[in-house]
Order: C-alpha cells, then structure tokens, then sequence
C-alpha cells in the first residue's frame, strides 16, 4: 500500500457523521432494487438473448473453460489476421493443438461440433466464417464505431433516448512520443469538434434540468497515453511529461466546455495517475477547474484508503471533481502480474468483499457532495440499488450524481435505471478493433466471468433474493463496515 | 576447519525466487535512494585483494570512475601483480584440503548466510551498481535480486547432489553408489555487466561444491564484486577458501588461467577474451600437468527477434525496444538484431524506430532514464565505430543524439540500421551497444534461416501468434534461450537456466539443474559384500537416485 495514503491521511476532513441507520438503509436498498427489477423483469440485455451465433459461442465458452482460453487468444489474434485464409488456418491451429492426445471428437473442435449438433467435418468448415462473422459482431457490440463520425450516430440516438454519454478513444499501446502526439490530437479533436458531429441536443437530454452543469461532451482519457514515459518508478518526470500534453486539452476543454476524466488503469499507476491529475489542478491556470473527474477502483484492497486520501487532497484545495467508482477491469490481469513477480495481490479476489468495498466506497464519495459528483458504475442492480437509496437518506444533492454504464452491456439495467429518474452516462469506446481488441477482451472476460452480475442474472437466471442480497454479511474473512 | 553452523538439510524450505522491488511504491523509491546518497557518502571505496583472510594493499591501484559522469571516482580497487596472484593460489590451494572434506550441509550454509545478509542489504548493493557500472534501477536490483537467488539455488542443489547416491539396479553381495567430489583451486573471471549476479552465481557454485576460489572481478566494476567480498567474510568464509583479487586481466587473469594449480577456470565475458582463455588453458597443459584443465565459458551472442504479422505490435515493439536498450544493449542476451516479417516489415519498423526515437538518455541514478551509457571509453569507442560503419554500408534509419552528455560520461546514441543480408558486419558481429540490425525475411523460414547465421547461439525470441510459427522456432530457433512473446532478456534462476552454446560458451546452464556438476568429479564405487556365500539382506536400498 502507497505510503502515501497514510502519511497525508489526517488531511483529510472527516468531520460530518451520516444519520443514516443500517437496517433503514438495508430496507430501502431492497425496496429499490426490487423495484429495479420490476422494471427489467421482461426484457434481457441483446447480448444475454442467446439467439446469435455469437451469443451461441459465449454460452460454450462459458461451459468450458478450456475452450474460453482457446477463444480468448483467438479472438486477441484475429484482427491481426488478414483474409479468410489466415484466419481459418490461425483458428484451426488454436482449437486442434494438444487434440491428438484428447481422441477424436473430445478435443475442442469435437466439443464445438457437439454444441452446434454438427460432425466434426462440418464443424471445420463452418467454424472460421463463424467465428469471423462472430468476433467482428462482438466487436461492433461492445465498440461503437471506427471514426468519429460513427460514433456520433450512435450517441445522437442514444441521448435521444436520454442517455448521457463518455468517449474512450482506443488506440495503440503508446511506446513512442509521436503515438502520444496522436492521441492527443485525437482527444483535442474530441473536444473542440465532436459537439459540432453531434447537432442539438435533443429534448430527452434538454428535459433534465439538473445536467445543464456538467457539459455534453465528456471524454475519458487515459494518462499513460500522453507519453511514452508512463512509469511510476519516475513520477515526477512523469507528471511533467504528461501536463506538458494534458495542458491544452484541459485548456481546450475550458474554452469549448467539455468534461475530460482521468481514467484510472494498472494498479501500478494509480499513485501516478492522481499525483499528476493533482499536480495540473495545483497550476494556477487550473486551479478549481469543474469540470475534471476521475476514477476509484474497488476491487482494491486499499480502495477505501486511497479515497479517504484523494477526498482529503480535493476538500484540502477546494477543488471540485467527479469521481466514477468502478469494481475495476484488469481484475484477472492485476492478479498474474502480481503472481509472476512474487508480490502482494492488490486486488480482492472475492466477489462479496468486493461488493462491500464498493459500497462502502459509495457512501464515502456521496458523503463528500456537493463538493465531489458521485458516477456509480456498475452493472449491479444491487451496487446501483444501494447508491440510490442512500442518494434517498443522505438528501444528496441530484445535481452531483449519475450512473454509468458501458456501452454494449446491460441495456434494461440502463433503462430501468433512467427511468428511476436518474441520469444514465454511457462509457462509449471508439476506434478499431486491432487496437481496441484489448478492451474487447475485457468485456467478454467480464461477461463470461462466473462472478458477473449480467452473467447470472441473464444467462444462469438467478433468483432476485440472491442477486440483491447483502455482500455485509459477516463472515470470519469479512471486514467491518 | 568447521564452520559453525550447518544447515539442516529438511528445514531449507523450497528455493522460491527474490521478488524485485515495486519501484511504484514511495517508500521503495525513497529507500533506494537514501541508499543512493548513502553509497555516494562513502565514494572513494577502497577494495584491497583478500588473501587467506587476509587483506592486502598493493602499490598500484586501479580507479572506478561512473560511467555516467567520469569525474564521479567510486572508488580504487588494488591491483594484484603476478606475485600477489601465485600468493592467492597458494592460499586457496592450501585451505582446499579442509574445505573439501566439510560437509556440504555446512558449505551450503555458508551461502545461505551471505544470501539472508545481501537481502538485507540489497538496495546498498544495488546503488552502488548504479552509480560504478550505471545500471538503472530496476536493473541494477534485478542484478543483486538474482545473485541471491544463485545463493540460494545452488545451496539446495549442492545439498540434492550431497552424498553418496546408491546405483540401480541393486545385485546381491554387490553395492554400488556414485558421489561428487570438487575439482581443487577454481579461478572465477568475471565480467562488469551484471558486477553481482554473475561473480557471485560462479564463485558460489565452485564453494558450495568444496573447490576453493579466486575471484578476479571485471577492472570496471572491483567495487560491486568487493562488497560481496565482505559479505562472504561476515558470513564466515574459511581463511583462504575464497580469495578476492582484483586486477588487470592481461597481468593477473593471465596468471591465474596458465597457473599449474589452478584445475578450473570459470569465465563470463567477450568471445575474443574466452577463446584465448581456452588456448591459454591448453597451452599450459604442455607444462606436465597431471590434469585437464576445466573451462567454462559464457561468452557473446547476436540475439535476434522475429516479429511475424500476427503478432501484437503493442507489445512487440515495447519488447524489442528494452530487450535492445534496456542496459544500452550491454547483456550478453540483449537483441541486436530485429527480423520483420515481409508483410509487417514497414509498419513494425516504423513503430520501433519512434519509439527509440523516444528513449530518454541520461545518467544510471535518474529514475527516468531508459538509455544509460555505455561502460567505458573502449565500449564507446566500439559503439561508434559500428554507427560509423553503418551509416557507410547500411541504410540508416535512425542514429540518435547524445549532445552535451558525451562530455560527461560515457554516453552512444541508440541506433537503427537495416542490413539487406544476414551476412552483413552489423548483422554478424557482436557490438555490445544500442546498436540494432534489421532485417527483412521472405516469410518465416527465412526469417528462421537469418536468426541462425551467425556463429552464435545464445538468445532468441520470436513475437508471434500462430502455433505453428512458434513450434517451428521450438524445434529450429539455434538458441540457448529462446523467448516467445516476450523480452529476450532478463532470464529468471531457476525459471529460465541461462546459457548458449556455439561461440556463445561452452559450459552448462547457469541457474539450471547442471551447473553445479561442473565443478565437480563424479566417483563411482562398487564394493563387494559377499563372504564366502553370505551376503547382507538390505538390498533394497533406501536412497535412490535424483537424475534431471
């Protein structure tokens, strides 16, 4: 854990105590949450419909874990892969390595051609053009579109339904400064002309009052994709060369009022990340700028502890910012990095102590309004069901906070929650798939995870009780709320 | 002679490797560098030579100045002449009587107590490397992390091949068992790149095997290898045992190869220096030498990395660019040269040309530095030559600039060259520098056929994911190691048993299961134990033998 975190930890002002009673509090969350279900009792997400050919794979690889491997890499390699050929030949390699010993029919192709009630010939044919077909639809699924203007077209309709909206531009892992450079003027290009792309705001938006503040265009970038020195062994050389990029776009954001947030990635470089993020609101010409926002990760261990901090450095300088809380998305990755160098795994790897650091999380953040805008986002009807009941108790301010979503995922979920009366942001990925394939790996390791939410709720049908249950229950490993 | 405390071989637990230091964390940060200020608080450290538990000054000293700023003077090391050589042989000669009747479990406790005393040190260690051999950070603590993990590998595989090993299958009235028993006086040569990991990992490998040593650290680096010099006093090294004699390879590393009792020589460093050591060694033998004498040599290698198209780009070039400027191309298994594929040949170059454009040159002890320089006037002096031979005979496609801070120190530009054959001089010759060669492959065999070209095998890595391209460089790729969708260097003990063959060295992998039997005589005894028809009835012997 930072040390950090601790020695700068009594800055923080922690004086209010919330009235707010456990039980009343429990009794709300389910009330909410049932209600929440209600409203998406009829309808599942498309992607949970389990009709396509694709859903039709995800529902194998979430049958065989072998095979979800196999699928995985695959899918890593695919937009790599040029022409019909390459591809047929890649997949074929993938699922028959290590099948002579299994026997015929038992390898994974066997196990394919069993799910889809073919033989084992007809299941080599038709298995590249499906899985090219599949792939490339789960692309155009979770990613919105290639260019701008794609994306535009997306988003219109979404806010027209009366959705909000964050960009996340995909791109290149940045090992150079003149990938940086293009990152940068793609996001400056974002700023100053995506309002242009996307015309009037259409009346679904206009009707809610309480969202005028915050500016339309709202983009989430990532700080590692400013230099092609991101590395937190250095953070002061760090922080100077990633301001020297971060500086005009934040002025940019200033002068055609956009919203940038600061997305949060490795646990590496949390420290790093809020440092610089700290580091650019302590220049004078950016002190107090509103609209900045940022990310707390729970799936931490020490995400409570590094949020008491960050609120402790805000309050300290009166600085207002949003925050999005996550669970977080490198959840698999941060535990093999952590594996294979020896050190403590920083994350949490039960879902329930998970679950009750996000709430936990969500409390300290709302208790920090009007100051800190609280952006819930999560899929869980639960996670979402307490922040609105305590949004209910603590009399939070509704100007300071929303629910995020990602694009692709949970559609009723979005639904039901707008229609609570609560402001929906999206978390809209454009770009291509070869550099986008790593988030897209991530969307259907989460999907496919045994521990998702949109994975029990839609695929395995689980029973509301259970779903909505709370994760404080004490056990001898639980920790104390 | 007995040292105090053995150790008891069932309670060593299972070797698990130094986890490096999370430089991501302040307190880590701010711990090395107090200890960076503290090392520097003590320059100039003086290292004399260790004889017999002895330490002995000379009149002729040898300067260790930074690399990164050649008027920071680190320190003086003496320098051993011929006399004070033949000394340190006698004494090592004469304690290896004791020492190769000690018990393993005792010899293997020896390391164990320098590993556990270097652990607590490690950050002290590793700032000096910083500052005398200008290894950046990680660097630097992955050398010291490693050379605790040889401590502690080689005790336990000292203790695996302890004792005497009982031979199947078993024969009535007949027992037969196999032991190992050392060579005699062992002198370790070793080079300035990794001033810890690799003294350390061939010294300690000859003691735990109950040879005694002389170890000549590289002239650059006396400082670094001294400090483990001290360690292995505190630890309580016998008088004798081991014997630190820093000094000019052409006056005392040749005396220590042509001396008659010295029965090994272990070495790591150029190809040019571990050949002649190999017909130094033989030449001596004319002397009447009732030996042969026992080389081993870990010399150069021009790595290559092939990236095929389907490949990832994001994590290749990051790759590349720190398998081939990591420590300014100064590992023995750091790439040189890059195989593209056809089809993805200009996109690739393209990407790894800026992102070498983008590497931040500047002295070992600043945290950002990516690029540090080279680690003499002779090293810089060869980069050069080959960035002037490229830029005669090669199309350039990148050679930095280093500005102001080639006064400073010893600082190269990083280099990009494409040679259109595998034959060419830079595709061929070992530079040691950030000093790339690339070159264009047809499809992958070709790029297969370019990878073994040369008279090396050391390193290979190929960036790829197709199956089958990768079980192709499995079977073909002529390499000691071979990295697939990786960095090519940065081998792990134990994990990644480190070692090429070909010109690249001669000797088994260091921090493998063989390395230890290098050092030692295998003796097999077969007893007869039967008298006049009666024969004892244990024949089932207990004890079986461990074979890898």
């Amino acid at each position: 854990m930072p040390s950090v975190l601790t020695q700068t930890k009594e800055n923080f002002e922690s004086g209010r105590r919330s009235p707010v009673r456990e039980e009343r509090l429990e009794a709300l969350t389910q009330r909410i949450g049932r209600a929440l279900f209600r409203r998406l009792r009829s309808t599942a997400p498309s992607f949970w419909r389990l009709e396509k050919v694709e859903d039709s794979f995800m529902k194998l690889m979430m049958r065989d874990e072998d095979l979800r491997f196999r699928m995985l890499q695959f899918v890593d390699v695919f937009p790599a892969l040029g022409g019909t050929r390459s591809v047929s030949r890649h997949l074929e390699e993938y699922l028959s390595s290590e099948e002579m010993g299994s026997g015929a029919g038992h390898g994974p192709l066997g196990r394919i051609a069993r799910h889809f009630g073919r033989d084992l010939p007809g299941v080599r044919n038709i298995t590249a053009a499906t899985a090219q077909l599949a792939i490339t639809r789960m692309g155009n699924h979770f990613i919105a579109g290639h260019t701008p203007e794609e994306v535009a077209v997306r988003i219109r309709s979404m806010e027209a339904r009366g959705f909000h909206f964050t960009l996340d531009l995909l791109g290149e892992f940045v090992a150079s400064e003149a990938q940086a450079d293009e990152f940068a003027r793609r996001y400056r290009e974002m700023i100053e002309k995506f309002e242009d792309l996307l015309g009037p705001l259409p009346d679904a938006l206009a009707d809610q009052p309480h969202l005028q503040a915050p500016p339309r265009v709202n983009l989430s970038i990532k700080l590692s994709s400013l230099t092609s020195k991101f590395d937190p062994m250095d953070p002061e050389g760090t922080s100077a060369a990633v301001r020297e990029r971060l500086r005009p776009l934040v002025r940019a954001a200033r002068e055609h009022g956009a919203f940038i947030n600061v997305d949060m990635e490795k646990y590496e470089f949390r420290e790093t990340t809020l440092r610089i993020m700290l580091d650019l609101l302590d220049e004078e010409e950016f002190r107090g700028f509103p609209h900045f926002g940022t990310v707390a990760q729970a799936y931490l261990w020490d995400a409570e502890e590094s949020l008491r901090w960050l609120l402790g450095e805000l309050a300290a300088r009166k600085q207002p910012m949003t925050i999005r809380l996550v669970k977080g998305a490198y959840w698999d990755s941060e535990q093999i990095w952590a594996r294979q160098k020896d050190w403590p795994v920083p994350v949490i790897t039960d879902k329930r102590l998970t679950d009750a650091m996000f709430e936990r999380c969500t409390r300290i953040l709302m208790e920090a309004a009007p100051l800190v805008r609280t952006a819930i986002a999560s899929h869980n009807v639960r996670s979402v069901a307490r922040a609105l009941a305590l949004r209910k108790m603590l009399s939070h301010p509704p100007e300071a906070f929303e629910v995020q979503m990602l694009y692709g995922m949970a559609g009723p979920i979005k639904d039901a929650v707008l229609r609570s009366g609560v402001p929906v942001r999206i978390y809209t990925p454009c770009g291509e798939l070869l550099p986008g394939m790593s988030y897209l790996v991530r969307r259907i390791l989460e999907n496919t995870s045994n521990e998702s939410f949109l994975r029990q709720r839609f695929s395995e049908g689980a029973a509301e009780e259970k779903l909505l249950a709370s994760p404080h229950e004490p056990g001898p490993e639980d920790f104390e709320i | 002679m007995s040292i105090a405390a053995p150790v008891h071989t069932e309670k060593v637990p299972p070797f698990r490797n130094e986890p490096f230091a999370d430089f991501s964390r302040r307190e880590e940060r701010e711990a090395f560098k107090r200890a960076l200020a503290d090392i520097h608080a003590r320059f100039p450290i003086e290292a004399p030579l260790l004889i017999g538990g002895k330490r002995v000054e000379t009149a002729e000293k040898i300067d260790s100045v930074s690399p990164s700023d050649t008027s920071l003077l680190c320190g003086r090391s003496a320098s051993a002449g011929e006399a004070e050589t033949d000394k340190a042989v006698a004494a090592a000669r004469r304690a290896f009587d004791d020492w190769s009747h000690t018990p393993a479990e005792e010899r293997a406790g020896l390391l164990l107590r320098a590993a556990a005393l270097m652990r607590k040190r490690s950050h002290l260690f590793a700032a000096l490397e910083v500052y005398e051999a200008a290894k950046p950070w990680r660097e630097a603590d992955a050398d010291v992390a490693e050379a605790i993990d040889f401590l502690e590998f080689y005790a336990r595989e000292a203790l695996r091949l302890s004792g005497r090993k009982r031979l199947q299958p078993y024969i009535l009235g007949e027992h037969n068992d196999l032991s190992y028993h050392p060579l005699g006086v062992a002198a370790v040569i070793g080079p300035w790149n990794f001033p810890l990991a690799i003294p350390v990992g061939m010294s300690s490998a000859a003691l735990v095997t109950g040879n005694t040593v002389i170890l000549k650290p590289a002239e650059q680096t006396p400082l670094v290898t001294w400090l483990y010099a001290r360690i292995l006093e505190e630890a309580g090294v016998p008088a004798g045992v081991f014997n630190f004699l820093p000094g000019r390879g052409e006056v005392c590393g040749a005396r220590l190869v042509r001396h008659p009792d010295v029965q090994a020589i272990v070495f790591t460093g150029s190809k040019e220096v571990g050949l002649l050591i190999q017909r130094e060694a033989l030449a001596a033998q004319q002397d009447g030498l009732p030996f042969v004498k026992k080389v081993v040599t870990e010399m150069g290698g021009k790595n290559a990395l092939i990236v095929d198209s389907s490949a990832d780009i994001d994590a290749a070039v990051p790759d590349a660019i720190y398998s081939a400027y990591g420590f300014a191309g100064q590992k023995c298994s750091a790439l040189s040269r890059l195989i593209l594929l056809d089809d993805i040949y200009d996109v690739c170059l393209k990407r790894f040309q800026e992102a070498a454009e983008s590497l931040r040159i500047g002295p070992a002890e600043d945290p950002g530095t990516q690029l540090p320089p080279v680690i003499d006037d002779e090293a810089a002096a060869k980069v050069n030559k080959y960035i002037g031979l490229g830029r005669e005979s090669a199309r350039t496609i990148y050679v930095g600039d280093v500005g102001s801070l080639a006064e400073k120190g010893h600082f190269v530009p990083p280099a990009i060259f494409e040679v259109d054959s595998s034959k060419h001089r830079l595709a061929q010759e070992e530079i040691f520098g950030p000093v790339v060669a690339v070159l264009r492959a047809r499809d992958f065999d070709d790029a297969l056929r370019i990878a073994n070209s040369t008279p090396y095998a050391l390193t290979g890595g190929v960036h790829s994911r197709t199956v089958s391209h990768l079980e192709r460089a499995r079977l073909d790729f002529q390499c000691g190691n071979l990295y697939l969708n990786r960095t090519i260097t940065g081998a792990i003990v134990a994990r990644q048993p480190f070692g090429g063959y070909r010109l690249s060295g001669i000797g088994a992998k260091a921090g493998g299961p063989d390395y230890l039997k290098q050092f030692m005589v295998a003796r097999a005894v077969s007893e007869n134990r039967m008298r006049h028809g009666s024969a004892p009835l244990e024949e089932h012997a207990t004890e079986t033998w461990e074979e890898f």
